[in-house]
């Protein structure tokens, strides 16, 4: 059982992420127009397509360079809300030390994922618990975590990632809007699932799917 | 689904931007391909630099504001999204000349989020940018959070008054507060009639029943505050003012500008009967018209409706509007 994570599976997990996301554009507009504006889909597959096709005729380095270029250019492409928060989300974790390594394991990448956490809640200011993408990704934190003091394996510990990011993207659904455009709904959010939160949990589920694969 | 007349969906912005250029060549040049809008007259000596932007889909925001006496450089992102900060960054080196740069725009999470980092990564150069949000549009939050309102109609106003006033030298400090006086001063709310599309998708982004309207509808579908069966165009400028005169308050004696503005499909016919009664409502309210701006200023694709924008003058504000 691989028990890390190195350059090339990084490059790996970018174009599963874009694949997936582009797989479910449609779905992610459509929860968009629910409690949005309807366009989260066409941004974010739009985003990481640039960002794949341009990946491909570079050369990197280190993980570190290639997070960094991939949050760079996906904000630099995207603008909205969705360029910075999912921009920060890579780019935050190529700014870690732990980054520089050629070898991410389960303690890294929990670093790696805290950090990008952190910056999102502090320039989004959103809290876990207001329907947001913060909801998915901090319950993959803290699966994180607990994986790290059980001394999990790195697959074991991304399987467990993948079903707690999915249980943080389902509790969005019963949760009261306060941030963005869904908090005009107020009351009338509660029922629908957040666009952003679920294409952090398809972003999450690329990394357990990689170890699969391998 | 809704038909519309463009090429490539992915095209939309760009080929807005080269067509308003082609169009307006004397007065306005594109900063390399970027989707930014320059002033053809740059750089302007001695000037504090106004630069406004947002998502594209609301023409004539934000482009058509770019002039003599209006923004020195308008900046835009994909359609109703924000632009991301390497433009916004762009735009202000191309526009400082060393007096610095006001970044003027509305309040909404996306713009905020992009805006700030291309202030930090110019602050970081030593150019002193500073902010001025506008939040203008009443029903996106109570008065206790006004700092929480979106902004709206209120837009081409400002864009002239902060046009005018930086033409005319005042340094950065003035200008931020006086902006910010005029953003107080402005209060929009709009009735929407129906639903406006994504052009990428064709689709509608809400819906709305037949012999329905919606006050404070958000220009990309925000959900508004209250639904009504469709009133005619008296009661629905009636309703529209008081909830505006009674907002900031406007009272007896006060002198406004009236900005009547339709959502994309609404016609001048009825612009116009809106128009006809706000000038009979104010006037029994002892509200003075300073003047009035009919017409599309801001709009949301083929979205049907109107909204209406009160900003009360002072003696300050009057002398930066030209009529």
């Amino acid at each position: 059982m691989k028990n890390y994570l190195d350059l090339n599976d990084f490059k790996e997990i970018i174009v599963l992420i874009n694949s997936i996301i582009d797989e479910n554009k449609e779905y992610l507009s459509q929860l968009d127009s629910v409690i949005g504006d309807g366009d989260h889909g066409i941004t974010i597959s739009s985003g990481f397509k640039d960002t794949i096709e341009k990946m491909k005729e570079k050369q990197f380095e280190s993980i570190s360079e290639l997070l960094i270029f991939v949050g760079n250019n996906f904000m630099a492409t995207v603008g909205g809300t969705t360029g910075p928060i999912f921009g920060y989300l890579f780019l935050e974790m190529g700014r870690t030390q732990e980054s520089n390594k050629e070898k991410i394991n389960l303690n890294d990448l929990f670093i790696m994922f805290s950090q990008s956490l952190n910056k999102i809640m502090k320039i989004g200011g959103a809290k876990p618990g207001e329907k947001t993408m913060v909801d998915t990704l901090n319950s993959a934190v803290n699966s994180l975590n607990d994986s790290v003091k059980n001394n999990d394996n790195l697959e074991i510990a991304l399987k467990k990632m993948n079903e707690a990011a999915k249980k943080g993207l389902e509790s969005t659904k019963n949760m009261v809007a306060t941030k963005g455009r869904a908090r005009y709904l107020g009351e009338r959010s509660i029922g629908y699932q957040d666009a952003g939160a679920t294409s952090t949990y398809f972003i999450l589920s690329a990394f357990s799917k990689i170890l699969e694969k391998n | 689904m809704v038909q519309k007349l463009i090429n490539n969906p992915n095209d939309l912005v760009n080929e807005l931007i080269e067509g308003y250029i082609l169009f307006n060549s004397n007065k306005v040049k594109r900063l390399d391909n970027l989707n930014v809008i320059l002033r053809a007259d740059l750089p302007i000596k001695d000037k504090v630099g106004i630069i406004i932007g947002g998502g594209s889909g609301h023409e004539p925001l934000f482009l058509e504001y770019v002039g003599k006496n209006l923004a020195d450089a308008a900046v835009h992102g994909q359609i109703f999204a924000a632009p991301s900060p390497d433009l916004t960054y762009a735009a202000i080196k191309a526009v400082d000349c060393g007096r610095g740069v006001i970044l003027l725009y509305n309040n909404y999470a996306g713009d905020v989020l992009n805006f700030n980092i291309a202030q930090e990564m110019a602050r970081d150069e030593g150019i002193n940018v500073q902010t001025v949000l506008v939040n203008d549009e009443i029903s996106s939050a109570p008065k206790e959070r006004m700092e929480d309102r979106r902004g709206t109609t209120a837009d081409p106003i400002l864009f002239k008054i902060a046009g005018a006033a930086s033409e005319a030298g005042l340094d950065i400090d003035s200008l931020v507060k006086l902006l910010n006086k005029a953003v107080y001063n402005s209060r929009s709310l709009g009735v929407s009639l129906s639903a406006c599309s994504l052009p990428q998708t064709g689709m509608a982004t809400f819906s709305l029943e037949e012999g329905k309207m919606e006050f404070g509808m958000g220009l990309h579908g925000e959900a508004g505050v209250k639904k009504v069966d469709l009133m005619s165009a008296d009661d629905t400028a009636r309703t529209i003012l008081d909830y505006i005169i009674d907002d900031l308050p406007f009272k007896e004696g006060d002198e406004v500008i009236v900005v009547v503005n339709g959502y994309g499909s609404t016609t001048r016919m009825e612009m116009f009967i809106i128009t006809r009664k706000i000038y009979s409502y104010l006037n029994e309210k002892g509200i003075n018209i300073y003047s009035a701006e009919v017409g599309e200023f801001c709009t949301s694709q083929e979205m049907a409706g109107i909204s209406i924008t009160l900003m009360k003058l002072d003696e300050e504000l009057k002398k930066y509007y030209y009529k």
